[in-house]
């Protein structure tokens, strides 16, 4: 899957690093990444740029990753960006509703380059849990 | 297995997971010749709403918060700025109380977490005793775990 630009919506700079050393690490380091602290900010990014995919956390102060979501695929214009859902609360029900709510994966923290390679591959052909 | 015990077990078990896969640190069960050392603040606490109703806290002397923030960020910690040490705390909480939580959800059904958040001292916990309070060792740093119930199971 082609990446050039990635939008990473968490409130934890931490996360936020891991996600984004998963991707370097997973071979895309050329990619350009922009970094959310909550849906309200990932909006924002999004009214100005687009992107190729969004990975997002769920529990966020502000907006959280549900509601963020759910905006997004209400948009005409975000919603065919696969969304990549990166959670501490990764159990199969959690995963099932934010599916539903529009996410094209959702993956247990903590990620790591495996985890990314395979969403993403997933995305590329059939989507799914993992 | 009663509650408090299988609460235990999945803190453990969620600790086990997160040090290793998160610092590359193992941990386990301390020796009893161990010393309980002191454990200056900030730490982390998170909220879990459900069926089981309760507070975890994760208190660690700044040896391990070093050894934990220093393998996450790949940076040393005199580097780093102190909100970036308190955002890595928290995550590390974050991530084992969903641990924990996706073990206690097959017995308890669906838990919800809160915003991990900072604990300065122990004047902001309960003024009582946990419910679940132990040790464990990482790699010879040990660390407090505790659990404050909020509700009774229904």
């Amino acid at each position: 899957m082609e990446l050039n630009h990635v939008l990473i919506v968490d409130d934890s700079t931490t996360s936020r690093l891991i996600i984004r050393r998963c991707f370097d690490m997973a071979g895309y380091g050329e990619a350009e990444y922009i970094e959310a602290e909550d849906g309200i900010s990932g909006l924002a990014e999004l009214a100005d740029r687009q992107f190729d995919v969004i990975v997002t956390d769920v529990n966020m102060p502000k907006m959280d990753g549900r509601t963020f979501i759910r905006k997004l695929a209400l948009n005409g214009v975000t919603q065919a960006i696969p969304i990549i859902v990166i959670t501490s609360q990764g159990d199969e029900a959690t995963a099932a509703s934010l599916m539903d709510a529009g996410a094209a994966m959702v993956l247990a923290k903590p990620v790591s380059p495996a985890k990314i390679v395979d969403a993403l591959d997933r995305i590329s052909g059939n989507g799914g849990i993992q | 297995m009663n509650d408090i015990q299988s609460i235990q077990a999945d803190l453990t078990n969620a600790a086990r997971s997160v040090f290793a896969d998160m610092a590359f640190l193992d941990v386990a069960e301390p020796n009893d010749e161990a010393v309980k050392p002191d454990l200056h603040g900030p730490w982390a606490s998170i909220q879990v709403n459900g069926s089981i109703r309760g507070l975890i806290v994760i208190l660690m002397p700044l040896e391990l918060k070093k050894a934990l923030i220093e393998a996450i960020y790949a940076q040393p910690w005199e580097d780093l700025p102190v909100n970036q040490k308190d955002d890595g705390l928290l995550e590390v909480l974050n991530v084992l109380a969903g641990y924990y939580v996706s073990s206690q959800e097959r017995k308890n059904g669906f838990l919800k977490l809160s915003i991990p958040s900072i604990v300065f001292d122990r004047d902001d916990l309960p003024a009582r005793e946990p419910e679940v309070d132990f040790y464990l060792d990482a790699q010879g740093a040990l660390f407090q775990l505790m659990f404050f119930s909020t509700e009774a199971k229904e």
